[in-house]
């Protein structure tokens, strides 16, 4: 068979963290290749290792079948190598001509550019693709369709015939999809191979000729997209192992519980969309789904950190309209960031001051009382097992675990009785997770309440009580009990808004939660 | 319709402009609108002009400059210091030659070294002034040299200043490279996404250090000119120019936050600035009122920008 | 092993800032050949160093908060006019109060809009840089300043300390050094200052009133122009509308010598007080040694880079 790109036995290695293992993949010229996974299975490793743009530890790449030692990224590029980086390699402020010829315009006598050729040039790439836009358009101004395609034309105009698309069908409408899959299609029958990375499984299923998953680094398996369906390579990217047993649905029943958390209507966005659920005492509520489906969105806007545009948030009671940190937090309502590096942690500071952070507030007088300070920030960082030098070692310091727990010990006192987690597991080891999931559970004991958003599955199944999953800005399904399993999530990933979902096992959007 | 209304938004600033001359006619037409005046407000619009389009370049790479007045009063002592002994020649391009390297360091200290823009210009605004300063022992150095004091005085049928023309000259140059040389869209990549411009394979470090260079250069020839216009060269006489620069490329739209702006537009912000110190003075209220209204639009300007990002 | 680094390089940066004190005082030792070293010189330095360090202390909590104030000279300039301004209608102790008030303002001025606006806090303070800059001349007319009030009323109180004339602006630099020193490493304001400039979201999603904190420094940071004001006129007696823009400058070169990170969230202010220390010791060397004062500003640009560049090297090699 003839090879575009074959990679034998590639690994990357971090230190002592494995970002790729031992991965062969062959691609035959002219194939659409799906490839999918996880977050951090390894999908942008690989594909910088193709584009040049990182070395692999071990392993050879070949091209056309034969062997490249050394593959920069000016190599890969003159190879015939392309990346369109989920239109990150666009610049928003300029034209659409000139961001397909930046870094590659054609110049005439005197290095002038010959800005009639490369209209031409741009007009005729972008029609041979299928689409018409003036190309003296800003990007900024382009749907995220056609800024995809301008990306891809930008590859094209530099004789690229080995593809890789990454993430490119984020943030696409169902119609936008189409069109992007007959741009990607009508290069095939040119022989342009493509890589096509992405999470949204439809999207791959639909696309691809063949499909490879990845996990945790390796290759899982590589399977033939007409024989597959959505849900089953879901169960192929989420693997089936489960850490924990569901738990048991009476455990789901708080009826009689004081409600601490009520949203309905909620929404940040002026479409139709919107969100109910309901947290009571005692529960943990836990939320999955896609990415970009809203979950972060939904938890920021209950917070107060992002405006809503219509619904309410009551609390207690107790409707709050303008919401902010510092209301919600007066409230007893605390929120642990996604992102712990931007929103989380104060890096140069120490453990000390991060977690004594929110009860500054409280001090009286002029002066600290720093003793007492003290004295709780290494209760609460010895409470979720910190592993710390000492309670004054910078944040920074830390490994991402202890920074994550450092992040989650500041809400663990009586005086905050519900707590959302964005995302807490993102980066850390397992230890530190089962000491955050303990330190989750032992709230929820205390009758706090508790959400926490997770892509985790392996985390949430047997932790949470309850489990919304969110596809595409909708609350597609609320699981309890047995029914929080792997298979049964995953079967909600490819629901489709205008299709009727599927039936058994579950409530629909309209009844969530309630 | 939204051919006109984009129109209408790219003429925001001629018609503060034709607001102004207007306010002035209506008002204080004889003690504005006389030859002299004019003239003065075109040289002074030249001097201002040639320094905006230097930080307008720095602020769309995505960096700002401090070191405007210092550089400008550099180029002038050094300029007038050298006139006697080493002739036009010398104490034309030596100046621009100083300040072209003292821009490419202010470059390399914050790309090589990693220090905010704000605090290297800093940095090197006292450098530099302390430079001026040991070349003049602190003094005003006069310019006798008549060639040099006939820059500021000559016209092109005694109504245009040469000043302007240079203006115009330097205006022009900039616009054709812009559009007709890669490193024109360059440099508006480095600003607009500098992820994307690495992708694009741009040498986005060596393009920004190279803006600095450009712009001290520019602030070499705002220097030189108004060692011409007030016939010496003493180390202060930019003080306040970083203002002004900033203002008025705020003033003509061109972005904080990079890879945004025309730099006819922000050229035509530093007309309508001195067109501005021009009306007040002709109104004349206190001359030390400038101060707050210079703050207030450098300010009132870049809300008015940053409202809706 | 880790702990035992982190000490190690804690003590290490401690000890830049004496080692940099020690070498500075060393060095103009030598240059003005002992006679820097002469106790009554010494007195002279620290009490040169007064306003320049109330400055400097306000500008490190701005700075540690992740912000800039280039308003600071003219404040101190404002403020000197403001004196003069309000003491024919107030009198000397009213128009104080009243000069005092209006710098706090233009502070209070300052942090509102940074912490309510998306300006960056250099293009706020280069505004008010510029409006303070303007309200100096106009609330003085114009005309030069003497005021003698504060030096004949003031000097005699301290006539039975052994310091003189020298007594009032020490004792107010060290009261400026132990309220900003407790205000930053011992109050709860101080925390959220830490806390903003090291990372403002964070801060925020953890309950700091940014705004207040923002509106205290800028505050305060204004009220010491003010207090730097009153020194600079009992030590001077008179001054040009307009005088004062050098603080800027030295209170941006003690911040930075004095060990505060330039993007904020580090520093301290017994580090800037050796900041203050070391720029008043080479300021007098240099007089005493007979260099020009418009070489001085160069060599103290030089030293500013120096250190920053020196600073960005560590948290690189971090």
């Amino acid at each position: 068979m003839n090879y575009r790109i074959e990679l034998e036995n590639v690994s990357k290695r971090y230190g002592n963290t494995v970002a790729l293992q031992d991965v062969s993949i062959a691609i035959p010229a002219g194939q659409i290749r799906g490839l999918v996974g996880e977050n951090g299975a390894g999908k942008s490793t690989l594909s910088k290792i193709i584009a040049g743009d990182i070395r692999p530890s071990a392993g050879s790449v070949r091209l056309n079948g034969s062997e490249v030692p050394h593959l920069t990224p000016a190599a890969a590029r003159s190879a015939g190598i392309g990346i369109v980086h989920q239109w990150g390699d666009l610049v928003p402020s300029m034209t659409v001509e000139e961001n397909i010829f930046l870094g590659n315009e054609i110049r005439g006598q005197f290095r002038i550019l010959r800005k009639g050729e490369m209209r031409r040039k741009a007009r005729t790439v972008l029609r041979e693709l299928g689409i018409d836009i003036d190309t003296r358009r800003l990007v900024s101004e382009l749907s995220p369709a056609h800024k995809q395609i301008v990306a891809i034309s930008k590859a094209l105009v530099q004789e690229c015939d080995l593809l890789i698309v990454d993430e490119g069908g984020v943030s696409l409408d169902k119609k936008e999809t189409v069109l992007l899959h007959s741009v990607l299609r009508r290069l095939r029958e040119q022989k342009v191979t493509i890589i096509y990375i992405s999470h949204l499984l439809d999207d791959v299923v639909g696309l691809s000729d063949e499909i490879s998953v990845l996990r945790n680094g390796a290759l899982v398996e590589t399977l033939d997209a007409r024989n597959t369906t959505a849900e089953q390579l879901a169960v192929a990217v989420v693997g089936h192992e489960m850490r924990r047993a569901p738990r048991d649905a009476a455990v789901a029943d708080f009826t009689g519980r004081r409600t601490l958390l009520d949203v309905e209507n909620l929404s940040w966005t002026a479409d139709r969309a919107s969100f109910a659920l309901r947290v009571r005492e005692g529960e943990i509520l836990g939320i999955t789904g896609p990415e970009g489906a809203g979950k972060s969105e939904l938890l920021r806007t209950i917070f107060g950190l992002m405006p809503a545009t219509r619904g309410t948030v009551t609390h207690a009671g107790e409707t709050i309209g303008a919401r902010n940190a510092r209301r919600m937090l007066d409230r007893g309502v605390a929120f642990v960031p996604e992102d712990r590096f931007t929103e989380g942690l104060l890096l140069n500071r120490s453990i000390e001051e991060n977690i004594s952070l929110p009860k500054l507030s409280f001090q009286r007088g002029f002066f600290l009382d720093r003793k007492a300070l003290r004295a709780e920030a290494t209760r609460k960082a010895t409470q979720i097992k910190t592993k710390m030098a000492s309670i004054d070692s910078q944040a920074g310091d830390l490994s991402g675990g202890n920074q994550q727990k450092v992040v989650v010990s500041r809400w663990l006192e009586d005086g905050y009785h519900l707590l959302l987690l964005d995302e807490p597991y993102k980066g850390i080891d397992i230890g530190a997770k089962d000491d955050i999931n303990e330190a989750i559970r032992a709230m929820a004991d205390r009758g706090h309440g508790v959400v926490v958003i997770s892509t985790e599955f392996a985390e949430l199944i047997g932790l949470v009580t309850t489990l919304l999953v969110i596809v595409n800005r909708r609350i597609v399904a609320t699981l309890t009990g047995d029914a929080i399993n792997p298979h049964e999530i995953v079967r909600y990933y490819q629901y489709d808004v205008e299709t009727p979902g599927p039936s058994a096992g579950a409530t629909g959007p309209s009844a969530a939660a309630h | 319709m939204d051919r006109v209304k984009s129109l209408l938004k790219e003429l925001d600033v001629v018609v503060i402009l034709g607001a102004l001359l207007l306010v002035a006619a209506i008002f204080r037409a004889s003690t504005f609108y006389n030859l002299d005046n004019l003239f003065a407000i075109l040289e002074l619009s030249a001097v201002l002009g040639i320094a905006t389009l230097g930080e307008a370049l720095v602020l769309i790479v995505r960096g700002v400059d401090i070191s405007v007045g210092a550089m400008m009063g550099l180029a002038g002592t050094l300029s007038a210091f050298l006139l006697p002994d080493y002739g036009m020649a010398a104490a034309v391009l030596l100046p621009l030659l100083a300040c072209g390297l003292l821009g490419l360091a202010n470059g390399l200290l914050i790309e090589k070294g990693r220090i905010p823009p704000i605090v290297a210009t800093i940095g090197m605004m006292w450098v530099v002034g302390g430079l001026a300063g040991s070349i003049s022992s602190g003094r005003l150095i006069p310019i006798q040299e008549q060639a040099f004091q006939n820059i500021a005085l000559g016209s092109i049928f005694e109504v245009v200043p040469l000043f302007f023309v240079g203006l115009l000259v330097i205006g022009v140059v900039a616009l054709f490279v812009r559009s007709n040389f890669s490193i024109g869209r360059y440099v508006y990549a480095v600003g607009g996404d500098e992820g994307a411009a690495y992708y694009s394979a741009i040498p986005v470090s060596r393009i920004r250090i190279a803006v600095y260079g450009v712009a001290g250069i520019l602030y070499g020839i705002a220097g030189l000119l108004m060692a011409s216009y007030v016939r010496s060269g003493m180390p202060a006489v930019g003080k306040g120019y970083e203002f002004k620069a900033i203002t008025a490329a705020v003033l003509g739209g061109i972005a904080l936050t990079g890879g945004r702006g025309n730099l006819l537009k922000a050229i035509l912000g530093a007309v309508i600035l001195i067109v501005l110190y021009g009306v007040v003075t002709a109104f004349a209220v206190s001359p030390y009122i400038q101060g707050i209204i210079q703050g207030c639009i450098l300010v009132g300007a870049v809300y008015y920008a940053t409202r809706h990002d | 092993m880790q702990l035992a680094m982190t000490r190690a390089a804690a003590g290490l940066q401690r000890y830049n800032q004496l080692f940099l004190l020690i070498v500075v005082v060393a060095v103009a030792t030598v240059i003005s050949r002992g006679v820097f070293l002469r106790p009554s010189n010494l007195v002279l330095v620290i009490a040169s160093a007064s306003a320049a360090g109330l400055v400097s202390f306000g500008q490190a909590l701005v700075v540690v908060g992740g912000g800039f104030d280039l308003s600071v000279g003219s404040l101190v300039a404002m403020s000197i006019s403001a004196i003069v301004f309000f003491r024919t209608d107030l009198g000397m102790v009213g128009g104080t109060i009243a000069a005092v008030m209006t710098a706090v303002l233009a502070g209070l001025v300052s942090g509102l809009l940074v912490s309510r606006t998306k300006i960056p806090p250099f293009i706020v303070t280069l505004g008010m840089l510029s409006v303070a800059d303007s309200m100096s001349w106009i609330l003085a007319a114009g005309q030069p300043i003497t005021v003698s009030e504060y030096n004949d009323a003031i000097a005699p109180l301290f006539a039975f300390l052994p310091l003189g004339q020298n007594a009032f602006p020490i004792l107010v630099l060290v009261a400026g050094f132990i309220g900003t020193s407790l205000l930053l490493h011992r109050s709860k304001w101080g925390r959220y200052i830490y806390a903003i400039g090291s990372n403002e979201a964070a801060a925020r999603i953890a309950g700091v009133p940014v705004m207040k904190t923002k509106l205290l420094s800028y505050g305060l940071s204004a009220f010491l122009c003010a207090m730097a004001a009153i020194i600079y006129l009992y030590q001077n007696l008179s001054a040009t509308p307009g005088e004062g823009a050098d603080y800027l400058l030295l209170s941006f070169a003690a911040t930075i010598l004095g060990g505060v990170h330039m993007y904020g969230g580090s520093g301290s202010i017994p580090g800037v007080l050796v900041g203050v220390l070391c720029l008043a010791s080479i300021t007098s060397a240099l007089t005493i040694a007979g260099v020009a004062p418009s070489i001085y500003q160069g060599v103290l640009g030089v030293i500013v880079l120096a250190v920053v560049l020196f600073q960005s090297r560590l948290r690189l090699r971090r």
